[in-house]
């Protein structure tokens, strides 16, 4: 564990302690179909991973390793852009944030990411789950999550 | 269904009054304190305790790496076998389900499950809980355990018809138990108003629906029964379901948003200990409630009511602890939440009302039977025990 620091701090109550931080550089190495999902974004393109066989199910994000039918993946499909809301959660702040977790057109699993367009007084309304919506994309995608969101649709 | 005599059964059991901060106590001191008041309990001397378990939740919001290494030293039964379960607030009831196979199976006489947790050393839980997950698709959103659990309760609202303000019910009712726990952190009680005008972290969730950060330690010790104060554990369950929400999930969504995987955990362990009504078998229920809508998914996976109605019924007085079938009589992860002794507080609480020993929290005993459940990660593993006297 590199960069361990050490210092006494005082505290109101006269407890002593020792300060220490951990700084632990990590490289994670990605998932290589998520790499190809991370390039079609910058396409303007949803990829998923479709698992071979009769139960195939198409994986959104995609990952190399089907757990239900316990089978390598390499199959990869367009999914969406329409999908339907889940559920939601609403993150406070001045400007508060919609969450939500959206099945996808074509996929057999849903997944999270923010919902915008939705004024604030109409946040907390019930009837966003189930309802229909959209992914949009930035106008110059760079090939990560921040590429997307959903917006609903009629 | 096994012999009684063959079951493995808890023989002792210990915990610390739960605080914010314990400064006059360090790690291993905790670990020690605990592990040698359970083994009083159970009768034993230290040197028949032959197999040690360490339950863990993640580690880096203990600030020690491998923490195992430092707090083990002298520790009865860690010159025999140690182990280290490591599956966040249900690794206590993991642990002591695999104590139990040791002692069932005849690899272990007495085996020792150990939990501890400093909880105010570190600045904050949310930079080592957002390390748990993919880095890559858990950066969609701000994915953590209270965006999760948010998740299921709005899930919840729009599946049932309900309003936020049901989610009040199992804290008003567990910080009122709370009161006479002089293990709990909080024994103040609060009004659903409180809970409900509480600052929001996620909506719909609200401060006070969500446990304290909590030191405290607790340990359990496992053998075959040895006094009429030892309490069977007749059967187990549990599954382990959802990836991280956020990420896909396996094998689908709903299981994560129901609460199904209680209940596939719930029919293992009642299935194994032979229960088929537990509304009428069971005389209390355990469950763990670090947000309010565990505990409304629990109840109602645990086979306790039907789904969506679970808060209503609290409301209307039921799970309270005079009621038929307290849930969380002791108030629960809702008063005091240290994430890796949790499940072991739970099944210490549950064992002092079964032996009768549980003081102003304690429930009536008619049936000798109770259920202890404990959930790891956002809600993704999920433990049940039926424990009996």
């Amino acid at each position: 564990m590199s960069g361990a620091r050490e210092q006494v701090r005082k505290d109101p109550e006269g407890i002593e302690f020792v300060q220490a931080s951990w700084d632990v550089p990590q490289k994670y190495h990605a998932d290589p179909l998520l790499l190809k999902f991370f390039e079609a974004l910058k396409e303007k393109q949803l990829l998923a991973a479709r698992a071979s066989g009769e139960k195939g199910r198409v994986i959104f994000p995609p990952t190399s390793f089907c757990e239900v039918t316990f089978s390598a993946v390499t199959e990869l499909v367009p999914i969406g852009p329409k999908g339907r809301i889940v559920t939601f959660t609403i993150l406070p702040g001045t400007t508060p944030k919609l969450i939500v977790f959206v099945q996808l057109e074509g996929a057999d699993t849903a997944s999270a990411g923010y919902l915008r367009g939705v004024p604030e007084g109409e946040m907390t309304s019930l009837s966003l789950v189930g309802a229909p919506c959209t992914v949009v994309f930035a106008d110059e995608p760079k090939g990560d999550w921040s590429d997307f969101w959903f917006e609903l649709i009629d | 269904m096994r012999h009684k005599d063959d079951m493995a059964a808890i023989l002792g059991v210990a915990q610390v009054p739960m605080r914010t901060r314990i400064p006059e106590m360090t790690y291993p001191d905790l670990l020690a304190t605990v592990a040698a008041r359970a083994v009083e309990d159970a009768g034993l001397a230290r040197d028949e305790i032959d197999g040690l378990i360490l339950a863990q939740a993640p580690t880096a919001t203990l600030g020690v790496d491998e923490p195992q290494y430092w707090g083990i030293a002298g520790l009865p039964g860690a010159h025999a076998f140690l182990g280290r379960v490591h599956v966040a607030a249900a690794s206590g009831l993991s642990a002591v389900r695999l104590a139990a196979s040791y002692v069932a199976s005849g690899r272990a006489k007495h085996v020792l499950v150990v939990a501890a947790d400093l909880a105010d050393e570190g600045d904050s839980l949310r930079g080592a809980l957002a390390q748990m997950h993919d880095p890559f698709t858990s950066g969609q959103a701000p994915i953590n355990a209270i965006t999760a659990a948010a998740l299921q309760s709005t899930h919840y609202m729009a599946t049932h018809g309900v309003s936020e303000r049901i989610f009040a019910a199992p804290i008003v009712k567990n910080r009122l138990n709370g009161v006479g726990n002089p293990y709990a952190q909080l024994r103040k009680p609060v009004t659903a108003e409180e809970v409900l005008d509480s600052p929001v972290l996620s909506w719909p969730i609200k401060r006070l629906e969500s446990s304290p950060r909590t030191s405290g330690a607790a340990a359990v010790v496992i053998g075959k029964a040895n006094s009429k104060r030892s309490v069977r554990i007749e059967g187990f369950g549990n599954f382990a379901g959802a990836k991280s929400i956020g990420a896909q999930m396996v094998p689908g969504w709903t299981s994560y948003l129901d609460g199904s995987d209680v209940t596939q955990a719930a029919q293992r362990a009642y299935s194994a200990a032979g229960i088929s009504n537990p509304q009428q078998e069971l005389d209390f229920a355990e469950v763990y409630t670090s947000f309010s809508i565990f505990e409304l998914l629990s109840i109602e996976g645990l086979g306790l009511c039907a789904k969506g109605e679970a808060a209503r019924r609290i409301d209307a007085g039921e799970f309270h602890r005079g009621s038929r079938l307290p849930v969380n009589a002791t108030g629960g992860a809702t008063c005091g939440n240290p994430i890796s002794a949790g499940a072991l507080v739970r099944i210490a609480d549950a064992t002092a009302q079964l032996r009768g020993e549980a003081g102003d929290c304690q429930v009536e005993i008619r049936h000798g039977r109770a259920v202890v459940t404990a959930i790891g990660g956002l809600f993704q593993t999920h433990e049940v025990g039926v424990l009996a006297i």
